[in-house]
């Protein structure tokens, strides 16, 4: 039998070790299996892209890439990361410092306004883009259904996609 | 924005079994203190909401062997394969098997009616099934669901209508483990010229990803003659539980769809479906659209094929 804290620790210990990549870079972090991910990324790491907002996992700010899927971090422990690949908007970026297409999309067409959700809504459509490369509309829609945007209605948003689908098309 | 919450003791014990006999020996040592979890979505935002207390243990059961593979088919007696869905197969996985998109499509429909796809990527089947108010349950009261348990003796199953009922009036449920969610075989049609009938509904107060006020799952077969057969129905939505109409359901057997037919219908559902109400929906206004949902597709089918 295992528990997820370090073996022969007091009953009620709270500490235990986090082994994961995060970003690219392997990571062995003393945390309790039971905190959210979403803080051990903002409050241990100071990975402060990742924003915190209504914690329940409906508003879609805290998203970060679990293996290349769609995560909130409100609501994933951090034992649920054991061995896993993380990517936050911070991991989103190209290999040169430069941004993701899909950033410079959101940029160019005006797709956030207060950019609080932005991070959230660019690891949504990362997502997206890797697993459907030419997405419907309704795809596209549903992809985006757990990303709430209070500023600019979803037309910038739209847009953004359109033309991240576009670039990733006329890539070489 | 929730403030201070990184202030919230927050630090239960997580335990990883490797089989389902340690499973079932934690929790009989640690008794309401240790609960189950897999994907733990819906815990968590009870623990956030308050509305339950965090626990001081958790029994993670997304670790075990035989639970690690998701869905399964087994080959029945008269060989036809019955579909075993592991309780901590995610809702994602569920959503994207060709199996279950064929031969269960409101379950598929089910699916991507449940929140978000980065949710679903975490939550799972088993999870939404014990909450006993999951968007999953009318569908899975339509194709007639068992339930796989572990009671720490030994496995049995039993039929999800049944248990429904008895999470109404006791606990005693929580204390053994949901190993799988069992759908029997699907009967196609037997009778020549008959079409299916399989719609799955949920209203929400948002177009998607939003909480249920009624959801309606119904599958039967409708001929040519418009008569129809193998009529089942299941209604839940909010806090209500889900159930099947069964009076319902008896009422439209063998009938011929026709304007008086339907008429019946609507006042059945009225009758048998008890919803909940709130102070976003009340209970009357569940009732209708649980019918008017129901009545409508019932209206469609009997219309002439083009």
């Amino acid at each position: 039998m295992s528990k997820h804290e370090m073996l022969g620790a007091p009953r009620g210990a709270e500490q235990s070790e986090l082994a994961c990549t995060i970003n690219g870079e392997e990571m062995k972090l003393e945390v309790a299996g039971s905190k959210r991910l979403l803080s051990v990324l903002r409050d241990d790491l100071a990975l402060t892209g990742t924003k915190r907002s209504c914690e329940i996992g409906r508003c879609g700010a805290c998203m970060v890439l679990v293996d290349g899927k769609p995560i909130n971090a409100c609501l994933t422990m951090a034992y649920q990361c054991a061995g896993k690949q993380i990517t936050t908007i911070e991991g989103i970026g190209a290999d040169d410092g430069g941004m993701d297409p899909v950033q410079r999309a959101f940029l160019e067409e005006g797709g956030f306004q207060c950019g609080y959700c932005t991070p959230g809504m660019i690891i949504s459509v990362k997502a997206l883009l890797e697993r459907s490369p030419d997405p419907s509309e309704d795809e596209m829609e549903e992809a985006l259904s757990g990303n709430i945007c209070r500023c600019t209605g979803y037309g910038g948003i739209k847009r953004a996609v359109e033309r991240a689908i576009e670039w990733r098309r006329k890539a070489p | 924005m929730a403030m201070n919450k990184q202030t919230k003791p927050e630090s239960p014990i997580v335990w990883q079994p490797s089989d389902v006999a340690e499973a079932c020996t934690l929790k009989q040592q640690l008794g309401e203190d240790g609960v189950f979890v897999a994907g733990g979505t819906l815990l968590r935002t009870w623990w956030e909401a308050g509305i339950a207390h965090m626990p001081s243990h958790l029994i993670d059961i997304s670790g075990i062997a035989n639970m690690q593979k998701p869905i399964t088919l087994v080959s029945s007696s008269q060989d036809r394969q019955i579909c075993q869905i592991r309780a901590a197969a995610l809702l994602s996985e569920v959503r994207n098997d060709s199996h279950i998109r064929t031969h269960y499509s409101l379950l598929t429909t089910a699916m991507k009616n449940i929140a978000a796809p980065s949710i679903r990527n975490l939550a799972t089947l088993g999870g939404n099934v014990l909450s006993r108010v999951g968007d999953a349950l009318p569908a899975l009261l339509v194709y007639e669901a068992m339930l796989l348990w572990h009671d720490g003796q030994g496995e049995f199953e039993q039929s999800l209508a049944e248990w429904l009922l008895e999470a109404q009036v006791s606990h005693a449920w929580k204390n053994r483990l949901l190993l799988a969610i069992i759908l029997p075989p699907v009967d196609q049609p037997e009778q020549e010229g008959h079409g299916r009938l399989d719609v799955y509904h949920k209203v929400g107060r948002r177009e998607v990803f939003t909480p249920s006020i009624t959801t309606v799952a119904m599958s039967a077969a409708v001929g040519a003659d418009r008569h129809i057969v193998e009529v089942r129905i299941a209604v839940g939505g909010g806090q209500t539980a889900p159930k099947r109409l069964g009076h319902t359901e008896l009422l439209l057997e063998g009938g011929k769809l026709d304007r008086s037919l339907l008429q019946s219908c609507y006042s059945s559902v009225l009758e048998h479906f008890r919803p909940v109400g709130d102070v976003f929906a009340s209970a009357s206004y569940r009732q209708k659209t649980a019918a008017n949902l129901i009545v409508s597709e019932l209206w469609k089918a009997m219309q002439p094929k083009s």
